[in-house]
């Protein structure tokens, strides 16, 4: 029962997916009408755009650092692209105005953070109010509305094979970084610089350079969504993106992404912001007011780190103890 | 034997490493460029309103700087605030609770939220910045469900104007004006004369050390958590009175400013440094930056950007000049 | 009571003078290792006695007990004829013994005064119990101790981090004195402080002395006992040598106490091992004249194939960092280093693994074992690029290259996918081991290679390193057991004070148990050479 239990902890997004399933149940269970694909299409795209930056947290952590600004950056990145639209330039170009503007704050987090060894926290909290500033001074210059092309509205209402884009590459997103995170040499590195960064040092990873390159995709990955959540919006408001990056920690939390670094699951970061938006249509399906849903994000945040403080403890209590089981079958039986 | 001019340099370095010493030179040369374009700048009206302005960002300052000086941090004081607010605007209005029983009870609700925040990061363990972060979340939709959006108001009265420093006491200053010099003269006395200063910033810069000298760690921070919920809950009630409307948007993002004043003055979010004179003046000079972008006509929208830029740029000051003087300091050993 | 096991040859045989303190036979287990084993000494007041040894002796296990930061697990320790049981730091205090520990416990933000204070402030008479402190009256408490000490009172109130080392030193001297002791430990006090600022430390030293208060001494300088240690009682591999009076005690008489343990477990394996010696091959790395910021100065070195080339000193001679700059973890300021004849400046370890150099970190647990990966993740982290396929890692290849190295080195686990926490300690060393071998280096540069590690698997590391220089790997080797050094290395490099101060043959397949101590014995002279520089 004991060694189910802790299969079951160590599985990578098991407990999260656990916790989606139970909600998906009990919302079906107060109004059936729940379960319909139409709304569980909506679920699915709502929770895009924080899975997005969320996934990007995710590789943040998992090196041992964090990056604050992904909300701002998200609008901003977005505000761009529309603003270039709104100068009518090819979409294209659009696009990868907003790419390039996301990623540039992504590597500007990364090399004060690296280079000059300034707190991440604090850097990444200033280049959030900048980046806001910004997307604020966009706004004001011109309304970011009005000047969506096909091509950039079907980022979001085309489709593929019946299904919406904006799910199709998400599901893409997540396989694509799945297996970047755990099968690739970058993402053993991510892995390593987070979970002991001496150790990975003295074992000859360029640990500034690791966490550089996270944080460029962090940036790349919140301009992603900012153009996606542009595209679905067909406008830019000067505070999009405020409050995202809150959501993406808890999505990471919840799904297992470990705060002090070195352990992380896209799986799990995916499955969390599908539940975040579960609770979200949810609750609203139940009747109740969707004002408490910040409530909802606030408290998730410290059951899921407290609960996974506790699993930790209760893996690595039952490991000790077949690691005494073990160590008393092999010590010399004299000591020196 | 060092030259005169290396004297000079190592002691004019000397002085402007001192925290908060390089932001006043800073507002020095704003204020001397701010005269020329705005006549009204350097009257004393407007310096009158910034003071009177920045003292709710000084209380919040303060309150963070303890908290960072003890090793933690605490995001959530602009919602502690604009939940005291909303505690006071609501026992008046709705349920006509005398004013100062409904101030008692805004204060001793921010103090409660401090408290908490502590209880749950000493007791659980739960890392600081996600516990203070989850409880602005939560606070914030708690009171988006209470308000349902709408504003809180008809609690206003001349008394409780006055106390929001919107008229001013005989002697010149505004009630919160008091209130902040009241609380930096205390906050002074007691890092000179008691304990608990150098229990905190001990705490803060190696806890195992004080743990093992016989700190009680765990219940410095709670008190630290629980002061910065208070003078939250203080701002809030003052900002109420203040405006005679509670938002439930009320002091949003005030903590960032709050710890972007705290860092100016000196602390590090490392922990076991700061200055309050430091975080008032920090303080200070962010409610300059407002009102220099307000008199030279820069629309409003640009004043995050403003701050995030001067933040990145104090700070990356002064960690060049910390590393040009490890440089210096091993040339010559 | 076992007096006859006491070698007692106290200075004034004065009937009235009882000793302060005594400890007999003390006992003291670790997980794997006996750290202090029957001991017993005594130490009277108005002495300076110093403990001396070895790394590892044992004479931080004992100070450890006697300021209560540990208990025996067996004899006894007596103040003034009655035993104590001191389980804590406050019980020390109160026995009135005072420790100054080796690792400075100062809080670098904090004055002088706070840090002599903290957590015991003198409190003020009104007020006292809301936290208000008086601090004339502790500024009067350590007024005479700063005179004595010829410490500026206007320094007390500064933040120690702006202090001098002395100054330091001599604030963490009073925060032990502040509180009456007539017990005072101090470990390695000197460590850190220039020549003259430990002229200064030792007449204080000598004054407390003349005041009645005992010293407890411990230190690796053994020029500095004489004229001033009134006793000496000499440690090795946690047991008690002996006990010399201050006169007999010559840097000879107590090196030759120190060392000159039974080397029989490792003879066997050296005359083994190094009876198949090769050929050298070609110089590997070469180091010129490196300096840092840090004093290590003008160090020179040169590593062919085929060799063992050891590096040791006394701590602080600088030898981790050496091993640290060449590995490209830190920075040098000048000198110049090459790989194979290339010229290089790494600036970081992966650099420096592109160039063919590996490394086997000292302190396993925090700078080696990569935690919550598997055995097989560990083996191939410094290597991945050879299991990866357009940088996708390859884990079959991955557990197969694990698996071959469980082979070779005999690792002792349940699989491959194990996590590497569960291993035991000599068996993670070999893990970390099969790391730096799996990347197919030309040099492997080990830093304490069997720390923390069983006798049984030390063996088999050693059988492993002079396998791997044998077919053609070249190795440095720097440890702080002198046995392992000698016996492993072809050539040994003794440092001292950030200085390369000698070189030494290792243990050779033919030398009997006199030549190893005479090894020793020059090892220690070098180290602990009274030549100042």
């Amino acid at each position: 029962m004991q060694f189910a239990l802790v299969r079951l902890l160590r599985t990578e997004g098991a407990p999260i997916s656990l916790a989606l399933i139970l909600a998906v149940i009990a919302f079906t269970a107060l109004n059936p009408a729940f379960l319909s694909p139409d709304n569980l299409a909506i679920i699915a795209v709502q929770s895009i755009f924080v899975m997005i930056i969320a996934i990007g947290m995710s590789f943040v952590l998992t090196s041992g650092a964090i990056d604050l600004s992904v909300g701002a950056v998200l609008g901003l990145s977005g505000g761009v692209t529309m603003f270039l639209l709104t100068m009518s330039f090819p979409t294209a170009l659009a696009i990868i105005g907003g790419l390039g503007v996301g990623t540039a704050f992504g590597l500007l987090n990364g090399f004060l953070v690296t280079r000059l060894g300034l707190s991440d926290f604090i850097v990444t909290l200033a280049t959030m109010g900048v980046a806001g500033g910004l997307l604020k001074t966009l706004a004001y210059i011109r309304p970011l509305r009005g000047a969506e092309t096909d091509s950039f509205t079907w980022l979001s209402y085309g489709e593929i094979a019946g299904i919406p884009f904006p799910i199709v590459f998400g599901f893409l997103l997540v396989v694509t970084c799945t297996l970047i995170l755990n099968k690739t040499v970058f993402g053993r590195r991510v892995q390593a610089s987070g979970m002991s960064p001496a150790g990975a040092i003295f074992a000859g990873i360029d640990v500034p350079n690791v966490r550089l390159m996270v944080f460029a995709l962090s940036g790349f990955l919140a301009a992603v969504s900012g153009i996606l959540l542009a595209a679905r919006l067909a406008s830019v408001q000067p505070a999009l993106g405020m409050g995202y990056e809150l959501q993406a920690i808890a999505a990471a939390v919840l799904g297992g992404t470990s705060l002090a670094g070195g352990r992380g699951t896209v799986m799990g970061t995916a499955m969390a912001a599908l539940l975040l938006a579960t609770l979200n249509t949810g609750l609203q399906i139940a009747g109740v007011d969707p004002t408490w849903y910040p409530v909802f994000v606030g408290s998730s945040i410290i059951g899921a780190v407290a609960f996974h403080q506790w699993a930790e403890r209760y893996v690595e209590a039952y490991e000790s103890n077949a690691l005494d089981a073990a160590d008393l079958a092999t010590l010399p039986s004299s000591s020196v | 034997m060092k030259s005169p001019s290396a004297h000079l340099t190592d002691r004019l370095g000397a002085i402007l490493s001192r925290p908060g010493f390089g932001i006043l030179i800073f507002l020095v040369v704003v204020s001397f460029v701010m005269s020329f374009v705005s006549p009204f700048f350097l009257t004393w009206l407007n310096w009158a309103n910034i003071f009177n302005q920045s003292v709710f960002l000084m209380l919040l300052a303060v309150g963070m700087t303890v908290v960072l000086i003890g090793g933690g941090i605490d995001l959530s004081v602009g919602a502690v605030a604009a939940l005291a607010g909303g505690v006071v605007g609501i026992l008046i209005s709705k349920l006509g609770v005398p004013l100062p029983i409904a101030l008692l009870c805004g204060v001793l609700a921010g103090t409660a939220m401090g408290f908490l925040n502590g209880l749950i990061i000493t007791r659980l363990g739960i890392p600081d910045f996600v516990t203070t972060l989850a409880t602005l979340a939560l606070i914030r939709g708690i009171l988006l469900v209470w308000s349902q959006g709408v504003p809180i108001i008809g609690f206003s009265s001349n008394s409780y104007m006055m106390l929001g420093g919107l008229r001013r006491l005989p002697g010149g200053l505004t009630v919160p004006e008091f209130i902040v010099t009241f609380l930096i003269i205390v906050g002074l006395l007691l890092m000179r004369y008691s304990r608990v200063a150098s229990h905190l910033r001990a705490t803060g810069e190696n806890p195992e050390i004080a743990r093992l000298s016989g700190v009680n760690i765990k219940r410095i921070k709670l008190a630290s958590y629980t002061l910065s919920g208070l003078l939250a809950g203080v701002v809030g009630v003052l900002l109420a009175g203040r405006f005679g409307t509670v938002m439930p948007n009320m002091a949003s993002g005030m903590e960032i400013q709050a710890l972007a004043a705290a860092i100016i003055g000196g602390a590090a979010l490392s922990g076991g440094r700061g200055s309050l004179i430091g975080a008032t003046i920090g303080a200070l000079t962010l409610v300059v930056i407002q009102n220099v972008i307000n008199l030279s006509g820069i629309p409003p929208v640009f004043e995050t950007l403003v701050v995030g830029t001067v933040i990145l740029i104090v700070v990356t000051f002064t960690r060049l000049s910390e590393m040009a003087s490890k440089r210096r300091k091993r040339a010559v050993s | 009571m076992g007096a006859d096991s006491i070698k007692m040859e106290p200075l004034n045989p004065a009937p009235a003078a009882a000793p302060l303190l005594q400890v007999e036979n003390l006992l003291k287990r670790f997980p794997g290792t006996v750290a202090v084993r029957n001991v017993s000494f005594g130490i009277w007041p108005g002495t300076i006695h110093a403990l001396v040894g070895e790394n590892g002796a044992g004479k931080s296990t004992i100070i450890k007990m006697l300021s209560g930061v540990y208990s025996p697990d067996g004899g006894q320790i007596l103040i003034k004829g009655q035993p104590v049981d001191i389980t804590s730091p406050h019980v020390a205090q109160e026995c009135g013994i005072s420790t100054v520990y080796q690792e400075r416990t100062l809080i670098n933000n904090l004055s002088a005064l706070e840090n002599i204070f903290l957590g015991r402030e003198i409190q003020a008479r009104t007020g006292g119990s809301f936290g208000l402190t008086d601090l004339r009256a502790m500024r009067d408490a350590v007024e005479e101790l700063c005179q004595d000490f010829e410490f500026d009172v206007r320094l007390l109130h500064q933040a120690v981090e702006e202090l001098s080392a002395l100054s330091r030193q001599i604030v963490e001297v009073i925060k032990a004195l502040v509180f009456r002791s007539e017990l005072i430990i101090l470990d390695e006090p000197n460590s850190g402080l220039s020549i003259h600022e430990r002229q200064i430390l030792f007449a204080q030293m000598r004054r407390l002395r003349d005041r009645g208060t005992a010293i407890l001494w411990i230190t690796h300088q053994l020029d500095e006992l004489s004229g001033m240690a009134d006793e000496v009682t000499v440690l090795r591999d946690g047991a008690l040598v002996g006990t010399l009076n201050g006169s007999e005690a010559t840097s000879g008489r107590i090196v030759r106490m120190m060392v000159g343990r039974e080397i029989e477990t490792i003879e066997s394996f050296v005359t083994a091992a190094k009876a198949r010696v090769g050929t050298l091959g070609g110089e590997v790395l070469r180091v010129d004249s490196l300096s840092d910021y840090t004093g290590l100065n003008d160090l020179s070195l040169s590593l062919k194939q085929g060799e063992v080339l050891g590096i040791g000193g006394l701590q602080g001679a600088g030898c981790n960092r050496l091993v640290e700059t060449i590995i490209g973890a830190r920075r040098f300021a000048a000198g110049s280093l090459f790989v194979d004849g290339v010229a290089s400046r790494f600036r970081s370890t992966r650099q420096a693994f592109s160039a063919g150099l590996s490394y086997v970190p000292n302190e396993r647990k925090s700078r080696g074992i990569l935690p919550t990966f598997s055995i097989a993740q560990n083996i191939s982290i410094a290597s991945l690029s050879q299991f990866a396929h357009i940088g996708f890692v390859d884990q079959s290849a991955e557990a197969q290259t694990a698996q071959h190295f469980f082979g070779a080195l005999n690792i002792r686990a349940r699989g491959v996918e194990d996590r590497i926490v569960r291993l035991s300690g000599g068996n993670q060393q070999k893990a970390i081991i099969a790391r730096a071998l799996a990347a197919k280096p030309k040099a492997i540069i080990f830093n304490e290679p069997t720390e923390g590690v069983d006798i049984g698997a030390k063996i088999e590391i050693y059988r492993l390193i002079r396998d791997y220089v044998a077919s053609g790997g070249a190795a440095v080797v720097k440890s702080s057991e002198l046995v392992e050094l000698l016996g492993l290395s072809d050539r040994v490099l003794v440092m001292k004070a950030g200085r390369i101060v000698g070189e030494l043959s290792g243990l050779g397949p033919d030398d009997r148990p006199d030549d190893a101590r005479k090894l020793e014995e020059a090892f220690m002279s070098l180290a602990a050479a009274s030549k100042e520089n």
